[in-house]
């Protein structure tokens, strides 16, 4: 498997990666925060006074959503660019190129959690206490992980053949992040489409990311097995598709 | 028995079979989908060139063997490289190397300048295929042959080009290779990191490394490797001794010239009191010779015939290079030699003996005929006859100075 074959590749191309993303400096993490947070600031006075809602902690409620929607778009936009934008790792040399994307999703999932570990924090200052089914967020990250692995190994073969798929891919994370409960809660889809809701993966795995850190609650069983299948279907379809198009990558890049 | 075989067999460090590429060139480049799209709906064909680079290519090179790869531009050394490195997959045929590669491909292959150079170094010895304990081993070492111990801190984005590329040079070959593949990198940076390169490729040639070498540079793929690789555009490759591929690489360009130097041109205005015969180059035992060496003695001969009476006639030769620019002329007006008076019927042979510093090449000459005092024409030809320069390997350039080299002072 290459990406034990490879560990100490993979090691220094998400060393680098975040390295430049944070500036070597503490400010540096402390800026991409800051975006996160002025987020949930903004979408927080929207939807708790102009459209009235009433959740039980609102602001973690939006900032739970938001720091898992985070990790998908950043993770799939990172990994799209992974091997257009590292072309002379492509063209040059030979490494599994499946390792280029994994690192860049690799590298957005450290971001992730170092998002979630701030939010711990906040937590508590806001009132509430996290309850021992957090011990269920590293099974949940490591589900998402596979759904944006999969998902970006397939966004990142495109995109070396159809340069403008980032611009489509931007449009469908936008919708995307309306589709899933993220600044709104789930009672508030009506009763008839709720089945096509959530077919939507992620919506349940935020679901489940509140459930564990919010509400102290053991995640849903049948939530877990069906994103599980989810992850690993799309990191096959991913797979196979990227196992297909990379051949040609050094002559298209 | 088996043990036998396996030894046999891993006797080639690359075996390159059959291999063929192709690429496609379409007529209209379509990278997005929506030029896709939109293509489909007005209805037009993908159509594009193949462009075949690479056909049927075989060949073996054996452990601790250097490989010259050379051919003009579009031959597919490039491309070559990159299937044997795994960067492209051929369309046929297969590679197998034995051994760990390293392909210097392009130097300082993902480099990222808003790194320190040690981060740096850490991530392209990484690339290279080092892990951890060697990348920490050879840490200073890296930065101590590229010059740059006092840079470790600096980010890659404030090096010159030069701190660059040897930054870059030093860490990959600090990596332990058995096989290396060449791409003219080495042309990169100033003379001294020039000669560095090549000390170090030697010093690899001397460990019984393998390497391929891809370079335009006939000296240095002369002076490195055990044998040479032709690639052709049309014909099939040759691969040989390198003496002799690089003069069937050189020859296609000289065949123009050849032509030029062959076609022997008589001067339009001459009043034929008296002919040009014929010429002889001789050496020292009076035998004809085509090619010359360094510091031999020739005797050009030129076998005159006369129509009239004529008093002190004027013989010339000229030697031209293959570009046709002079690279030596002298007649006998300019040596002071009496050449006779001549009547009808009569023949001469006038000798020009001379000791040859000219470089490697090919040479022709031409010989013209006049009155005494070298106004009216007798007889001229233009590239009567032509000859080789061979055998020297330590100059070029017009002439061979023979220098004798030595270190003076260190």
């Amino acid at each position: 498997m290459y990406i034990f074959e490879y560990k100490e590749l993979i090691k220094n191309l998400v060393i680098s990666d975040l390295k430049t993303k944070y500036s070597s400096s503490v400010l540096g993490f402390a800026w991409s925060m800051l975006n996160p947070l002025m987020m949930m600031l903004v979408l927080y006075f929207v939807f708790s006074n102009v459209f009235k809602m009433t959740q039980e902690h609102f602001a973690l409620y939006i900032l739970i959503g938001l720091t898992a929607w985070r990790f998908f778009a950043f993770g799939t936009t990172c990994a799209m660019y992974s091997i257009v934008g590292k072309a002379s790792l492509v063209t040059k040399i030979f490494i599994p190129r499946e390792i280029l994307t994994f690192s860049a999703v690799l590298s957005a999932l450290i971001s992730s959690l170092l998002e979630f570990l701030v939010l711990i924090p906040l937590m508590v200052i806001l009132g509430v206490t996290p309850t021992i089914f957090i011990i269920f967020f590293p099974v949940l990250h490591i589900l998402f992980f596979l759904i944006v692995y999969g998902t970006g190994l397939a966004m990142a073969s495109l995109y070396v053949y159809y340069r403008d798929i980032n611009q489509i891919w931007d449009v469908l994370l936008q919708i995307g992040f309306f589709l899933s409960p993220i600044v709104y809660p789930l009672s508030l889809i009506p009763g008839n489409y709720l089945i096509y809701y959530m077919l939507n993966p992620i919506t349940r795995l935020i679901e489940m990311y509140r459930d564990v850190l919010l509400y102290g609650k053991l995640p849903g069983l049948m939530d877990l097995g069906l994103v599980m299948m989810f992850g690993i279907v799309l990191f096959l379809l991913g797979s196979w598709l990227f196992g297909k198009l990379s051949p040609r990558f050094a002559e298209e890049v | 028995m088996s043990l036998l075989k396996k030894d046999k067999k891993e006797e080639f460090a690359v075996t390159v079979e059959n291999v063929s590429k192709r690429f496609k060139i379409p007529h209209e480049k379509r990278s997005t989908l929506f030029e896709n799209i939109t293509g489909i709906l007005e209805g037009k064909k993908y159509s594009y060139e193949e462009f075949c680079v690479l056909k049927n290519i075989s060949f073996k090179v054996k452990k601790g063997e250097t490989l010259g790869i050379i051919g003009e531009n579009g031959t597919g050394k490039s491309t070559l490289l990159k299937i044997i490195a795994g960067v492209l997959k051929p369309d046929n045929g297969s590679v197998i190397v034995n051994g760990k590669i390293a392909p210097f491909l392009e130097l300082g292959v993902g480099f990222q300048p808003e790194l320190r150079a040690e981060d740096n170094v850490r991530l392209y010895g990484a690339v290279m295929g080092m892990n951890k304990k060697e990348i920490e081993d050879k840490f200073e070492d890296i930065f101590e042959f590229a010059e740059l111990e006092r840079f470790k801190n600096v980010k890659l984005k404030n090096f010159s080009s030069g701190m660059y590329a040897r930054l870059a040079f030093s860490t990959a070959i600090s990596t332990d290779p058995d096989v290396l593949l060449i791409d003219e990198v080495l042309a990169v940076g100033d003379l001294n990191f020039q000669q560095k390169c090549l000390n170090k490729i030697n010093e690899f040639k001397k460990n019984k490394k393998t390497i391929l070498f891809v370079s335009h540079d006939t000296e240095s793929i002369k002076k490195i490797s055990n044998s040479v690789l032709l690639l052709n555009k049309e014909k099939s490759p040759l691969l040989g001794v390198p003496d002799i591929i690089i003069k069937k690489y050189l020859q296609p360009k000289d065949n123009n010239i050849e032509k030029i130097i062959s076609s022997k041109k008589r001067a339009s205005t001459i009043t034929l009191k008296g002919e040009i015969a014929g010429i002889e180059i001789l050496d020292d035992n009076g035998n004809e010779i085509k090619e010359i060496e360094f510091g031999q003695k020739i005797n050009i001969i030129c076998k005159l015939k006369f129509n009239t009476q004529v008093i002190n006639p004027v013989v010339g030769i000229i030697i031209r290079d293959k570009d046709g620019k002079e690279s030596y002329n002298t007649n006998t007006l300019w040596n002071n030699i009496y050449t006779g008076d001549y009547s009808k019927g009569d023949s001469a042979e006038i000798a020009f003996e001379c000791s040859n510093y000219l470089n490697t090449g090919t040479y022709s000459i031409t010989i013209g005929l006049t009155d005494s005092t070298a106004t009216e024409v007798y007889d001229w030809y233009d590239n009567f006859a032509s000859f080789e320069v061979i055998g020297n390997t330590k100059s070029i350039g017009t002439a061979n100075l023979n220098s004798n080299v030595r270190v003076v002072q260190r």
